[in-house]
């Protein structure tokens, strides 16, 4: 099937193309960027030099397509949406702008109306974990957000436990540079980001609309720039009503994930990687998750490390075209990351 | 099979001896065959500070 990326000068774009130029089921005919038009592929993404022959377009160009990814900023395919369905095939939007359901969130949390509520109804938030029989059907899918993602598939087993309090539960979420896109303005300058360990997001980050959408929990968000490239981690502090003993959170993420193919369960009793890091999923596809429980403090605590750059958006947008496109989910994403790296 | 006393994962004998010391699949606790009649596993002793020496 014919694929085209918009906005594939970006990083997310470089992703979707080193994925999908190896994928067997999809020919990436073409690739739009304003900002890089008549470049070749290889002048944004020096990695796939060679690869490929693909020259950048201009957005104004881009062709009806079996499958189109949408890597543009948030607030970019809101208004264009109608035009691109129409063309027929599959859109996978990695944006923000079909993710929330309700119409309302949106001037809360990016501070715009939707134009098109109607198709928030439809479009199918793509976390294959959550909702993978409506994936199969899906004419647009939703992309998540990475940081969403980490922690959704931290808490999400936790729900049907019975155990959580009636509080907020806390999730406070590091991240790498490759998470603010190619162009952060002066705070990722390299004189600004070096050795930092900022509260970029204190409070009010976009995410919690996703988390609480996606768990029915109420969510207090932090979110921390680290020093690093690629990776999320996401730690969630739910208080529980009675103390839960550790056998019963594996039993809770071993039913939720056991027979996930990107979902690890990661708890490990020994050794120097005993919970989730993000680190050695460079590249990957893979969400590790792990926990532990804290009856002192009536807590438990869930952990989840993602890289963002893959299974918080072009991995996982690949692999829920796999999941449209009935072929196994692992296509194209078999990668098992470097260690050490 | 039988249970890991830690995170309670499925542990299946194979043909794993009396004594036999491996790790869980899924937490990784190092397990010591204790019976293979009914097959039973607990945590293996973890080394003392001087072993080895």
């Amino acid at each position: 099937m014919k694929a085209a990326i918009v906005g594939g000068s970006g990083y997310v774009g470089g992703e979707l193309l080193r994925l999908l130029l190896r994928h067997p089921e999809v020919t990436v005919a073409q690739v739009t960027s304003d900002a890089m038009a008549g470049k070749a592929v290889g002048r944004a993404h020096p990695n796939l030099r060679k690869a490929t022959d693909l020259v950048f377009v201009p957005h104004a160009a881009l062709a009806p397509a079996d499958v189109t990814f949408l890597a543009t900023p948030h607030g970019g395919s809101m208004a264009k949406m109608p035009g691109i369905l129409a063309t027929g095939g599959i859109v996978l939007d990695l944006s923000a702008d079909f993710r929330l359901r309700d119409p309302r969130a949106y001037p809360t949390y990016y501070r715009t109306e939707h134009p098109h509520p109607e198709l928030l109804a439809e479009a199918v938030y793509g976390l294959p974990e959550v909702h993978r029989d409506a994936l199969r059907r899906a004419r647009l899918i939703a992309v998540p957000g990475c940081i969403a993602t980490a922690a959704i598939l931290a808490l999400r087993p936790l729900v049907p436990t019975g155990t959580l309090a009636s509080g907020p539960v806390v999730v406070d979420a590091k991240t790498g540079s490759s998470a603010g896109g190619q162009d952060p303005g002066r705070a990722g300058s390299h004189a600004e980001r070096s050795g930092v360990m900022r509260a970029y997001a204190a409070a009010g980050h976009r995410h919690t609309a996703e988390i609480e959408q996606e768990t029915g929990l109420r969510v207090a968000l932090s979110c921390h720039a680290v020093e690093a490239v690629r990776g999320v981690l996401a730690t969630a502090h739910a208080f529980v009503t009675r103390p839960v003993e550790e056998k019963e959170l594996w039993r809770a993420y071993r039913a939720a994930y056991g027979s996930e193919p990107f979902v690890r369960v990661v708890h490990e009793t020994d050794g120097i990687h005993r919970e989730p890091e993000p680190k050695i999923l460079s590249g990957t596809n893979f969400c590790d998750v792990g926990f532990a429980s804290d009856p002192h403090a009536d807590r438990v605590v869930a952990i989840a490390a993602i890289d963002n750059l893959m299974k918080g958006a072009a991995g996982n947008a690949v692999q829920c075209l796999n999941v449209r496109l009935g072929i196994p989910e692992t296509t194209g994403l078999d990668f098992l990351g470097l260690h050490p790296i | 099979m039988t249970a890991c006393p830690e995170c309670d994962a499925t542990v299946v004998r194979n043909d794993k001896v009396l004594g036999e010391v491996f790790p869980c699949p899924d937490c990784g606790t190092e397990l010591e065959v204790f019976g293979t009649t009914p097959f039973t596993v607990q945590p293996a002793p973890k080394e003392a500070e001087d072993w080895g020496e």
